[in-house]
This record gives structure tokens, C-alpha cells and sequence, in this order.
């Protein structure tokens, strides 16, 4: 419990201080409401919004978390499959990298054509950008077996498959909770791209369309607010994929045991 | 991969260790000659050193005889223990006859090694790492389970069976490596410099139980070391390998009484001096004894 309340109290200062300088500012200098609302000022708009915004909340999570959970199995399926062929491999992974340079805005038009607007667009388009780096550190893993225990295992006679399940993959989970973190993040970065572009109004319009929504109609309040909660979504995202990354690793990996 | 007729071969003789025999072994990697003649034999239930330069083809030669690598010519040929068969059932005796395997890709599961780096799956426990090698053979759990306790409980490491590789001793690690390779009670154990990054006191410690445990699993046993008093101390013949490309030269007999103080008799002292001066020899000089 020490141990948490040394690593969480002083982001969670700095984080306090920052805000209340914000406030004094704003009530110093005065700025436009439409330029700057102060913080409290953003907390009684989403307030007011409070259910509009818990439902675009709801739906941007939903999509960011399922385009990660996609990003994640295909990613790591894929890495699975190259690592076991070098043919593959130098066919293949140049082809994957490349496809992460295509900018993820220039994209978001065609994942509406193809899947219309709504949830599927936003999922696929969150998964787009958090699969290559779940793929790029997989591969990185499932190559850097120990050789010695690569050796144990041709020793005892093992399959490819045995190989790769007990051997490649537990090795490379370091690498692997690296490349989810990375994703975590992105997936959210990639819903509300997504949204931008394929969202919808109304009842259930995801923060994204809040976002947007809000800017025509200079509620600047608003767009603080959709933009802190979906960084709240990110964060919330990337804290259960850290947790469960420290669970599989705490007792074996130097990353958690040298602490 | 495996030569079923070898494996049942191999496999019929349930006690006892397998006598080896490397025939005129040379060995070349890449283009280059690692080993340039090698002669080597052991008895079953022996225990053989070879010691020798670094680089001067030790490791190659245990990795040979294991089967991990092919010679690129000469014969590595293997006897299921003769004397044994006596008090097998019939069937059993019929097969105890001399069983010769091309080296390439069989592995028979009578034969384990253990490394200096002691190769332990960071993310397992003790017990899942020394039942790992029966794991792989396809042993249902609870049994391969059993295998390993009472190979913890024989070498007073059951205390340890939770444990996590990271939470041990260089010298535990090593013990746990070795309760691993012997787990599969093998007919040949390959030993490839396993106590090379201990510490003296451990070392010597290991050594000997090392020795208590070839004496109780009647396991035959091949040691490769850079170390003269190991080797004289643990085997019964000890194998020099010198030069670039290496070569053997003919066996030394260790006829020395193992007691708690043979390390400091005159006779123990005299035998490393033989096996120094092998050792030391000059490159013509190794020519001529080798052949």
C-alpha cells in the first residue's frame, strides 16, 4: 500500500497543482469562455451533460476497447505465424510496417465506405493503428528466444507447436505486454479518428461526435470535457493492460523484480 | 526424426548406462576443422572427463556424441550395458546387444545434458522446470509431477520446488539443472562445464554431489571442464584435447581412491601433473602422442 501511495501521490499532485494554477489564471486574466473555461467551469458543463457524456463515454470505450481486443489477436496471431517462416517473415513484415505509415486519417474515409458509418467503422479503425505495434513486438519476442533454451527444447524432442507455446511465447511476454500497452492508447486515438469521420448524433454519439459537436456550437466546455474523458478512457485502458502485463510477469522478469 | 529401431534399443535396457565409443571423429563447422581426430571411449556406468583449451573442441565433441550435431566423418557407436542384461527378463536380453545410431538428429531420451548456463525456463517454478524434459515426452501430469519431487526430495531441494529460478543461488540453479537432466533417469549423462561459473567452495560442494549421483543412478557420465582437479577428482579416465583443430590423446586412468581427502594425496597431486603436462604439451609433441 506504501509502495502504491509512492508511486500515485506525486503525479496525482502534480496533476492538482497544474489545475489549480489553470483556475487562478482564468479568474486572473479573464480569458473568452469559448477560448479557455476555467476548470470548475468544465466540471459543471459535464456536469449538466453529465448523461450525453456518460454514453458517448460508454461508446467510445466500447469501440476502443474491442478494436484493442482485435489489434490484440490478430497482432499477435500474425507475429506467431511469420516468426515460424523466415519466407513469410521477409515477405510479409516489410508489407506491415509500411502499411503503419498510411496515415490513419487518409484511411478513415474508406473504413466508412466499406463498413458504413457506426460502431464498425470506429472498431476497425482503432484496430488498424494499435495492431502493428502488438505485431511488431510479438515478432521482436518470439525471435529473441534464448538460444540455449531453444537448444533444451530440439534436445527433448519438442514439436513446433510445443516450441512455440511453451517456450517462444512465455519468453516473449515482456515483449508482447510492451507492444499491448502501446495499442492501448492508440486504439483510443484511433476510435475518436474514427469518429470524426464515421460518427453519428444523437443519443448514443460517441465523444468524438462530442468533440465535433460541441466545437460548431462553441462549447468549449464540452470539448474539454469529451477530450478529458477520452483520455480517461486511454488511461483506464492502459492501467488494466499494465495490470494484467505485471501479473503475468511479476514473478519471474527483472522489469518487476527489481523493485 | 527419431529411429524408432534405435529408440527401442536403447530403451530396452531399463538400468545401467550406455558405453560409447567415438571412432576416429573429426568434425568440421563452417569450412573449418574443429575437431581433427578424435578417439574416445567409456565404459558403461563409466565416467569420463575431457579436458582441454578453450575453443579446442570439447564442447563440439560432447555435442557430437550427444547427437546435436553430425561428424563430418568417423563413427560414434553406443553398447547397451552387457553385464546387466543377466537380470532382465529374456525378452529384454534378446535387444542388449550393441546398438549403433547415426548421430544426426536422433536424440534418444537416454541421453540428457546439462550446461554451465544450467538453462532453467525463467517463468516456471523448480518443479515445472525439472519435470519439463518428461513433460515434453508426453508423461501424464501427476506422474511427471511424482518424477520430480522425488528427484527434489533426493537431492534435498524439495524446500525449493516453488521457487522461481530468479530467487536462486548460481549454485542452486546449477543443482536444479542437474536434478532436470537426471529426472529422465538417463543411460548417458552429457556434462557440458556445468559448475564453470561457480564459485570454489560450491564447486566442490556440487563435484561431489555430482559424483554421489552417478554412483546411485549407475548413469554413465561424460564431463567436459577446464578444470584438471575436477577432472581428476570426479572421473575415472580423463581425456586430454589439444590444438587447433583438436585432437585427442590417449586416456588417462584415474586409479585414485575417491575418499573426503583424496583432493590432497600425493598420488591425486601426481595425476594432475600428468594431465598437466599433457596439457602443455607443444603442438609437434601432440602429433606424435596423438597418433
Amino acid at each position: 500500500m506504501k509502495n502504491i501511495l509512492r508511486v500515485a501521490l506525486p503525479p496525482i499532485f502534480t496533476a492538482m497543482a497544474l489545475l489549480v494554477a489553470w483556475e487562478i489564471a482564468v479568474v486572473v486574466f479573464k480569458p473568452a469562455a469559448y477560448l479557455l473555461p476555467s476548470p470548475l467551469a468544465i466540471l459543471r458543463a459535464a456536469n449538466i451533460d453529465s448523461r450525453q457524456l456518460l454514453n458517448a463515454t460508454l461508446s467510445t470505450a466500447i469501440s476502443a476497447g474491442l478494436g484493442f481486443v482485435i489489434a490484440a489477436v490478430v497482432g499477435m496471431v500474425c507475429a506467431s505465424v511469420l516468426s515460424q517462416s523466415q519466407f513469410l517473415q521477409r515477405g510479409l513484415y516489410p508489407l506491415a510496417s509500411l502499411f503503419q505509415m498510411v496515415p490513419l486519417v487518409a484511411i478513415a474515409p474508406l473504413l466508412v465506405i466499406w463498413f458504413g458509418y457506426g460502431l464498425s467503422a470506429t472498431v476497425a479503425s482503432a484496430a488498424i493503428v494499435a495492431v502493428f505495434p502488438v505485431l511488431a513486438n510479438t515478432l521482436d519476442g518470439l525471435r529473441s528466444t534464448d538460444p540455449g533454451l531453444r537448444e533444451l527444447f530440439r534436445i527433448y524432442n519438442a514439436n513446433r507447436f510445443t516450441r512455440w507455446w511453451k517456450l517462444e511465447l512465455p519468453s516473449a511476454t515482456p515483449n508482447i505486454v510492451t507492444g499491448l500497452r502501446i495499442a492501448a492508447g492508440l486504439a483510443v486515438i484511433g476510435t475518436v479518428v474514427g469518429e470524426f469521420v464515421s460518427g453519428y448524433a444523437g443519443e448514443n454519439a460517441p465523444l468524438g461526435m462530442v468533440v465535433l459537436a460541441s466545437m460548431r456550437s462553441a462549447r468549449t466546455d464540452l470539448v474539454f470535457a469529451a477530450v478529458a474523458l477520452s483520455a480517461a478512457v486511454g488511461f483506464i485502458l492502459f492501467g488494466a493492460v499494465s495490470f494484467l502485463g505485471w501479473l503475468s510477469l511479476r514473478k519471474w522478469h527483472a522489469s518487476t523484480l527489481s523493485r | 526424426m527419431r529411429n524408432a529401431s534405435h529408440e527401442a534399443k536403447l530403451g530396452a535396457t531399463a538400468q545401467g548406462g550406455l558405453g560409447v565409443h567415438v571412432r576416429g571423429v573429426r568434425h568440421n563447422f563452417n569450412g573449418v576443422n574443429v575437431i581433427g581426430h578424435a578417439d574416445v571411449q567409456v565404459k558403461s556406468g563409466g565416467f569420463l572427463a575431457i579436458v582441454g583449451d578453450s575453443g579446442g573442441g570439447k564442447t563440439t565433441l560432447l555435442r557430437l556424441i550427444g547427437g546435436l550435431i553430425a561428424p563430418s566423418s568417423g563413427e560414434i557407436i553406443f553398447t547397451a550395458p552387457s553385464q546387466r542384461a543377466a537380470n532382465e527378463s529374456a525378452s529384454e536380453r534378446m535387444h542388449a546387444t550393441t546398438a549403433q545410431r547415426p548421430a544426426v538428429g536422433t536424440r534418444a531420451s537416454d541421453i540428457s545434458f546439462c550446461f554451465q548456463e544450467g538453462r532453467l525456463l525463467p517463468w516456471r517454478n523448480v518443479l515445472e522446470n525439472v519435470a519439463l524434459p518428461l513433460e515434453l515426452r508426453g508423461t501424464p501430469a501427476q506422474e511427471r509431477r511424482d518424477a520430480a519431487r522425488d528427484m527434489l526430495a533426493k537431492m534435498q531441494l524439495s524446500d525449493s520446488e516453488n521457487k522461481m529460478p530468479a530467487q536462486l543461488s548460481g549454485g542452486m540453479r546449477m543443482r536444479v539443472a542437474m536434478a532436470r537432466a537426471l529426472v529422465t533417469r538417463p543411460k548417458l549423462l552429457l556434462l557440458d562445464e556445468p559448475f564453470g561459473a561457480l564459485d570454489e567452495v560450491t564447486r566442490l560442494a556440487l563435484d561431489e554431489e555430482l559424483r554421489q549421483l552417478w554412483l546411485d543412478t549407475a548413469t554413465t557420465a561424460i564431463l567436459v571442464t577446464h578444470s584438471i582437479q575436477e577432472a581428476v577428482s570426479l572421473a575415472q579416465e580423463v581425456v586430454v584435447m589439444r590444438g587447433k583443430p583438436g585432437r585427442t590423446l590417449p586416456a588417462i586412468v584415474i586409479d585414485v581412491p575417491k575418499d573426503a581427502a583424496h583432493r590432497t594425496s600425493m598420488q591425486f597431486v601426481a595425476l594432475c601433473e600428468r594431465v598437466y603436462q599433457q596439457m602443455t604439451l607443444q603442438t609437434h609433441e601432440v602429433a606424435g602422442v596423438a597418433r
